[in-house]
C-alpha cells in the first residue's frame, strides 16, 4: 500500500520539528501530513527550554527561520558552552565550548602541545586557549566574523530557546505549507490485522493514515501503547531517577553559557533564557528525598518528574516510528534530545518508504538511530564516570558499565590524548577533548610527532594565543547588551 | 613523555609497499634522530602488479613534495579517470566506474533517484551521460579538473596508470636522499625478546645471510605474501575470504601498445575470472585473475594471450594468492603493510591505496618503544574497517550478475555473501538507498555505478524525487547532458594532454601548459556539500 498520508501524534517540539522537516522535504510530492495535538496532556515533557547546538542550527536555516526572529519570539539567548562547577574534588571549574581551542601546528592537534608542554611547565587551564570559553566565563558574546586570520572567527555558538514558543514557530511554518493540525482527546489507536496502525480515534472522529509518527513523549501512545514495543532500560548508566524543574530570574545580566553544577547528592543544569534561567535538578530518590527539595530550591514553582533512562527497542516498528521522548530519554549534558532528533529525522527522510510494508527500511533506520542513542549515552555517562566529587551518590558513578569500544576510546585518550572520530560521529572531536581534559583525564603522552618540535618556540606561540584571547575578550560586549543591540538592528 | 621514543625503524622488504613506507617515514623523520633502515634482497622478486591507482595517490605524492609531472615521467604514467567493466552483469554489458559523481544532488536527494524516476517513466536515458569523467573517457579525452566548485569541470578527479616497479625505484631514491639506509641481504633468522618485561615477544633483531644483525625498535613487515615477521614469527593468523572472492591466481604479461591511448583501466570478465588492461606510456600491462578450481593455468594463459592488443613483451608471470586478511595488522612492535597484511584482488585498484591508508594511520598513531596495545588496537580496527568495506564492494562485482554461462559465474551468482553486503543490496533494491558512511574508500557514487552497471535495479526511488514533475526533470537532464558533452568535447585527447604536461615536443607548442590541481583524499573530486 502506497503512503499518501502521514500522521504525527504530538504537537510539542518533537512533533512540530518532524512536521516542519517533512513538509520541507515532501512539499510537492502530494503526501498529506497531519499533526494530532492530544488534548489531555502536554505532548512532550521537559519543554520549558530547548538547547540548539551549532550543529542543529542548519535546520533552522534550511526552513528559513531567521535567527533574530527566533530569538525574539522565543525569549532566547546565545549559548557559547557549558560551565562545569563542583564535579571535581579540587575546586577547579572549567568551560566546555562549541568553539575551537588554540591553533593546530603542522597538522597536529593543539591538545598535543598542551599536554606535552604541560608536563614540565606551568600552563593556564585549557579553556584559556578558547575565545568562546574566555568570553563565556565573563558573560560576553559577539557573533563570529568571517575572516580566518582573526581570532573572532573561532567563536561557535548555540541557542537556548523557550520550547513552547519554539514549537509555535515551527507549527506556523508547517501550517503555512499545508500541514493540518487537529486537537482532541485520544480514545485509542486502531490496529489492523497486519499489525499496522491505520487510524487514531479522537473524541471528535477518527484520523486515518498510512504511516504514523509517535511524538507523544514518554507516554509512547503508538509505538508502545498500540504496538507494544518495549524499552531498553538504561537506569544502570545514569544515576538520576527524577528531575525537578524550576525557573529563576536573572539578577545580573544574562550568562552566555549554560551552568552545570554538581552538589553532594545531585546536579543542576541551569539554562539561561533572556529574562530567566530554566533549572533542572537531577537527583536519585535514594539520596535526595522529594520532601527535601523545598529546602534545596529557592522557588515556589517546582515541576517534579520521574526520569526513566532508556530507548525503544525498535524505534521504528511496522508503520510507526517514534521520535523524541517516545524513542529515547536520557539526562542531557552538552548535547540534547534535539541533536538526536535532527540527525535521526534526516536518516528517516532518506529511508521514507514508498510502501507501508518496509521491514528493510525499518531495520536500517533502527541500526542508525540506536547507534546515535548509544554514542550519546557513552558521552553522557562520562560525566558520572569521571567526576571525582566524593559522596555516596557520586561514588556510585565509577561503577558504570562501559562497552569495549568506549573503553578503547578512553584508554587511547589516557595514553595519547587522542580522540579518533567514529564514522558519522555527532560529537565533534574538540568537544570530547575539552570534556575529558576538563574532567581531569590527563593524557600520559601525546603525538610523538609533536615531541620532536621545539618546546621554547611552541611555548611562546601558545602563550601568545592566550594573551590575544584575553585582549580580544576585554573588548567584547556583555551578552545582554549585544543581544539587545542585535535584535534592534534586525528590527525585532 | 614517560616512555622512550622509537630510535630505530626497520622496514623488511622493498617492493612498492616497502618503498612507500620508507619514503613516508624518511620524510616524516627527516629532522629527527630516528634511524630508518630498509632490508631487501635483489634475489627476491616483487609482485608489483598494482599498476592502476586511484586519486588518493596524488595526495600521498603531494605530501612528500613530489612533482607530479616528474613522477609521471619516471614511472611512464598515463592518466586514469575510471575503470571500464565489460561482461560483468551480462555478456556484452559494459559500464565505467568513474572518479566522479553522477549529476548533482538536489536538496539532499542524490541524482540517481531523479534518474530512476525518469527511467521508470520510460525515459531511455543512460546515467553515464551525466558523468563528465565517463563521457570524457569514452572520447579518449583528458584534462585536469578545475578547483572552482561551481564549474562542471570540478566534478571529477583522476589517478594514474603507473609502472609500480619504477615507482618503487623512484621512491627509493627519494628515501635514500633523506637519509634512509638500505641494506642488501636475505633474512635467515628473526629473534624475539625473551625478557620477562613489557617487551616480551617483541621482535628484537633480524639476522641476514651475511651474518649481519639488524636490531630495531619498530619493524614494518613489507615482505609480501611471505609475511616473514607478522606471520612466520608472530603467527597472528589469517582470515580466509576465498569463499567470497574465489579467484586465487593471476598471470601478468606486458604487451606493445596499440591504438589510441585510453584514459581508463579495462576490466573484462572471462569464464572464470577477469582480465585487466592498463595503458602505460611505453606499453600496456595485462593480467588475468582467475579461479584455479574452474580453469587450468594453461587455459587461463591462453585466454590472456588471445586477448592482448599487441605482441607480448615478456614471459607470462604466474602468481598465486589466497584472498583474505591477517587477524592483526599490528602486533607487538611489528606492523604489516601491503601483501603481508592482506590480499584483495586488484579489481578496483585498491592495493596501493590500502598501503597508503596504513601509512597514514601509522603516522597518526605512531608509537613509542612500548608499542602500547591500545594504539595497536586502534590501528587494527581502522584497517579492519577499510578492508571489510573494500571487500564487500569487490564481492558485489561478482555477485551482482546474471551470467550463467559457466560454473564459476553460477557459483558467484548464488553464493552466500556477507550479511553486511546483503543488507546493503536489499536497501538499494528497495529504493536506491546506499548505506551511508564516511570512512572507507567507496562511497555512494561508486556503489551506484556498480549496482546500475550490473543490473541491480531498484523497485522505487527516494520519495523526494516526486517533488519534481517529469517534464521539469527532462528539461534539467537534457541541459546537463548537453553541457557535459560540450565540456568533454572541449578537452584535449589523452595522449595530447600527456605530451603537453610532460613537455614533449610534438604537442606542447600549440597548447598552453597548466599546473596539476591540489590533491585530496577523495575519489570523486568536488564533494557536494
Amino acid at each position: 500500500m502506497k503512503i499518501e498520508k502521514i500522521v504525527i501524534l504530538g504537537g510539542g517540539v518533537s512533533g512540530c520539528t518532524v512536521a516542519a522537516s517533512l513538509v520541507g522535504a515532501l512539499a510537492n510530492t502530494g503526501i498529506a501530513i497531519c499533526v494530532i495535538e492530544p488534548g489531555q496532556a502536554e505532548a512532550d515533557n521537559n519543554e520549558e527550554v530547548v538547547t540548539l547546538s551549532p550543529y542543529t542550527q542548519v535546520f533552522n536555516e534550511s526552513i528559513g527561520l531567521d535567527e533574530a526572529k527566533t530569538l525574539a519570539y522565543t525569549q532566547g539567548a546565545f549559548n557559547l558552552g557549558f560551565r562545569f562547577k563542583g564535579w571535581q574534588q579540587s575546586a577547579q571549574q572549567f568551560l566546555q565550548t562549541y568553539g575551537s581551542y588554540g591553533v593546530d601546528f603542522e597538522g597536529i592537534g593543539f591538545q598535543n602541545f598542551y599536554t606535552m608542554l604541560g608536563k614540565n611547565r606551568k600552563l593556564e587551564n585549557y579553556d584559556r586557549y578558547s575565545l568562546s570559553a574566555v568570553a563565556a566565563l565573563q558573560g560576553k558574546f559577539s557573533h563570529p566574523i568571517d575572516d580566518n586570520k582573526s581570532i573572532l572567527s573561532t567563536i561557535t555558538y548555540g541557542l537556548n530557546l523557550d520550547g513552547r514558543r519554539y514549537a509555535e514557530l515551527l507549527k506556523k511554518y508547517a501550517v503555512a505549507r499545508g500541514v493540518v493540525f487537529k486537537s482532541g482527546n485520544i480514545i485509542k489507536a486502531a490496529v489492523s490485522q497486519s499489525g499496522n496502525v491505520h487510524g487514531i480515534e479522537l473524541a471528535t472522529g477518527t484520523v486515518t493514515g498510512d504511516f504514523f509518527i509517535d511524538c507523544s513523549g514518554s507516554d509512547a501512545l503508538l509505538i508502545n501503547g498500540a504496538l507494544g514495543v518495549g524499552n531498553i532500560d538504561w537506569s544502570d548508566y545514569f544515576l538520576s531517577t527524577h528531575c525537578a524543574v524550576f525557573t529563576r530570574p536573572h539578577t545580573d545580566g544574562v550568562p552566555s553559557a549554560t551552568d552545570m553544577t554538581a552538589y553532594d547528592n545531585y546536579w543542576v543544569k541551569s539554562v539561561p533564557l533572556r529574562s530567566h534561567s530554566v533549572n533542572t535538578l537531577m537527583f536519585n530518590e535514594k539520596y535526595v528525598r522529594v520532601g527535601e527539595l523545598d529546602s534545596l530550591i529557592d522557588s515556589s514553582n517546582i515541576a517534579l518528574r520521574p526520569f526513566a533512562h532508556g530507548h525503544r527497542e525498535h524505534p521504528w516498528h511496522k508503520n510507526v516510528i517514534a521520535f523524541g521522548a517516545a524513542a529515547v530519554a536520557m539526562e542531557s549534558f552538552a548535547f540534547s534530545s534535539m541533536d538526536i532528533l535532527y540527525r535521526n529525522i534526516q536518516a528517516f527522510i532518506k529511508l521514507l518508504p514508498v510502501d507501508i510494508c518496509c521491514p528493510v527500511n525499518a531495520q536500517e533506520y533502527n541500526r542508525i538511530a540506536i547507534e546515535t542513542y548509544e554514542r550519546l549515552r557513552d558521552y553522557n555517562l562520562c560525566h558520572y564516570l569521571l567526576a571525582t566529587r566524593v559522596s555516596d551518590f557520586w561514588n556510585s558513578g565509577s561503577k558504570m558499565p562501559i562497552t569495549p569500544a568506549f573503553q578503547q576510546r578512553l584508554d587511547l585518550f589516557r595514553r595519547r590524548g587522542k580522540i579518533i572520530a567514529h564514522d558519522s560521529e555527532m560529537i565533534p572531536t574538540a568537544m570530547w577533548v575539552s570534556l575529558l581534559l576538563g574532567f581531569g583525564l590527563d593524557p600520559q603522552g601525546c603525538d610523538p610527532l609533536a615531541a620532536v618540535m621545539d618546546n621554547e618556540d611552541l611555548h611562546e606561540k601558545i602563550e601568545r594565543i592566550s594573551t590575544i584571547i584575553a585582549r580580544t575578550t576585554e573588548k567584547m560586549p556583555h551578552h545582554l547588551e549585544y543581544l539587545e543591540r542585535y535584535l534592534m538592528a534586525q528590527g525585532r | 613523555m614517560h616512555n622512550p621514543p622509537i630510535k630505530k625503524i626497520v622496514i623488511l622488504g622493498g617492493g612498492t609497499s616497502g618503498w612507500m613506507v620508507a619514503a613516508a617515514l624518511a620524510n616524516q623523520f627527516k629532522k629527527s634522530d630516528c634511524v630508518i633502515q630498509l632490508v631487501e634482497s635483489e634475489q627476491i622478486g616483487t609482485v608489483g602488479v598494482g599498476e592502476a591507482t586511484i586519486p588518493h595517490l596524488r595526495f600521498f605524492n603531494e605530501t612528500l613534495g613530489i612533482d607530479e609531472n616528474e613522477f609521471m615521467q619516471r614511472t611512464n604514467a598515463t592518466y586514469k579517470m575510471g575503470i571500464e567493466f565489460k561482461n560483468w552483469g551480462r555478456l556484452g554489458d559494459a559500464y565505467i566506474h568513474p572518479f566522479g559523481e553522477y549529476g548533482h544532488e538536489i536538496n539532499g536527494t542524490s541524482f540517481h533517484h531523479f534518474w530512476l524516476k525518469l527511467h521508470r517513466a520510460g525515459e531511455s536515458t543512460l546515467i553515464d551521460d551525466y558523468s563528465l569523467p565517463i563521457i570524457a573517457a569514452k572520447l579518449n579525452k583528458f584534462e585536469y579538473p578545475e578547483t572552482n566548485r561551481r564549474s562542471i569541470l570540478s566534478t571529477y578527479s583522476y589517478a594514474f596508470h603507473i609502472d609500480a616497479s619504477l615507482y618503487a625505484k623512484y621512491l627509493r631514491e627519494y628515501a635514500e636522499q633523506r637519509g634512509l639506509l638500505r641494506v642488501e641481504g636475505k633474512v635467515v633468522e628473526v629473534t624475539q625478546h625473551q625478557s620477562d618485561d613489557q617487551y616480551r615477544g617483541f621482535i628484537k633483531e633480524i639476522i641476514l645471510e651475511s651474518g649481519e644483525v639488524i636490531v630495531g625498535d619498530l619493524f614494518i613487515d613489507c615482505s609480501g605474501f611471505r609475511a616473514l615477521l607478522i606471520e612466520q614469527t608472530l603467527k597472528v593468523g589469517y582470515r580466509d575470504w576465498s569463499h567470497w572472492l574465489p579467484c586465487d591466481r593471476a598471470i601478468a604479461v606486458p604487451c606493445k601498445s596499440a591504438g589510441e591511448l585510453l584514459p581508463y583501466t579495462k576490466s573484462t570478465a572471462h569464464q572464470a575470472g577477469w582480465q585487466w588492461r592498463i595503458p602505460l606510456q611505453h606499453r600496456t600491462g595485462n593480467g588475468h585473475v582467475y579461479c584455479s578450481q574452474y580453469i587450468s593455468d594453461d587455459e587461463a594463459a591462453d585466454i590472456l594471450l588471445k586477448n592482448l592488443d599487441g605482441q607480448p613483451e615478456a614471459e607470462p608471470n604466474f602468481l598465486r594468492f589466497k584472498t583474505g586478511r591477517r587477524n592483526l595488522s599490528w602486533d607487538k612492535n611489528c606492523v604489516a603493510i601491503g601483501l603481508s597484511d592482506g590480499f584483495l584482488e586488484p579489481l578496483e585498484s585498491t592495493s596501493i591505496y590500502l598501503v597508503q591508508i596504513a601509512i597514514t594511520k601509522l603516522l597518526e598513531l605512531f608509537p613509542d618503544k612500548i608499542c602500547d596495545s591500545v594504539v595497536a588496537h586502534e590501528f587494527n580496527s581502522a584497517m579492519d574497517l577499510e578492508f571489510d568495506r573494500v571487500r564487500d564492494f569487490l564481492i558485489l562485482h561478482y555477485h551482482a550478475t546474471e551470467r550463467n554461462d559457466s560454473e564459476f559465474w553460477n557459483y558467484c551468482r548464488t553464493m552466500a555473501i556477507p550479511e553486511s553486503l546483503a543488507g546493503k543490496m536489499a536497501l538499494f533494491r528497495q529504493q536506491g538507498y546506499v548505506v551511508p558512511y564516511e570512512k572507507g574508500l567507496f562511497l555512494e557514487p561508486s556503489w551506484v555505478a556498480v549496482y546500475l552497471g550490473q543490473r541491480v535495479m531498484p523497485q522505487a526511488y527516494d520519495i523526494r524525487a516526486d517533488n519534481f514533475q517529469i517534464a521539469e526533470l527532462k528539461k534539467y537532464f537534457a541541459e546537463m547532458k548537453r553541457n557535459m558533452h560540450l565540456a568533454a568535447q572541449a578537452m584535449p585527447l589523452h595522449a595530447a594532454c600527456l605530451s603537453r604536461n610532460l613537455g614533449k615536443s610534438d604537442a606542447s607548442g600549440s597548447m598552453e601548459k597548466r599546473q596539476p590541481p591540489r590533491a585530496s583524499m577523495n575519489l570523486y573530486g568536488r564533494r557536494s556539500s
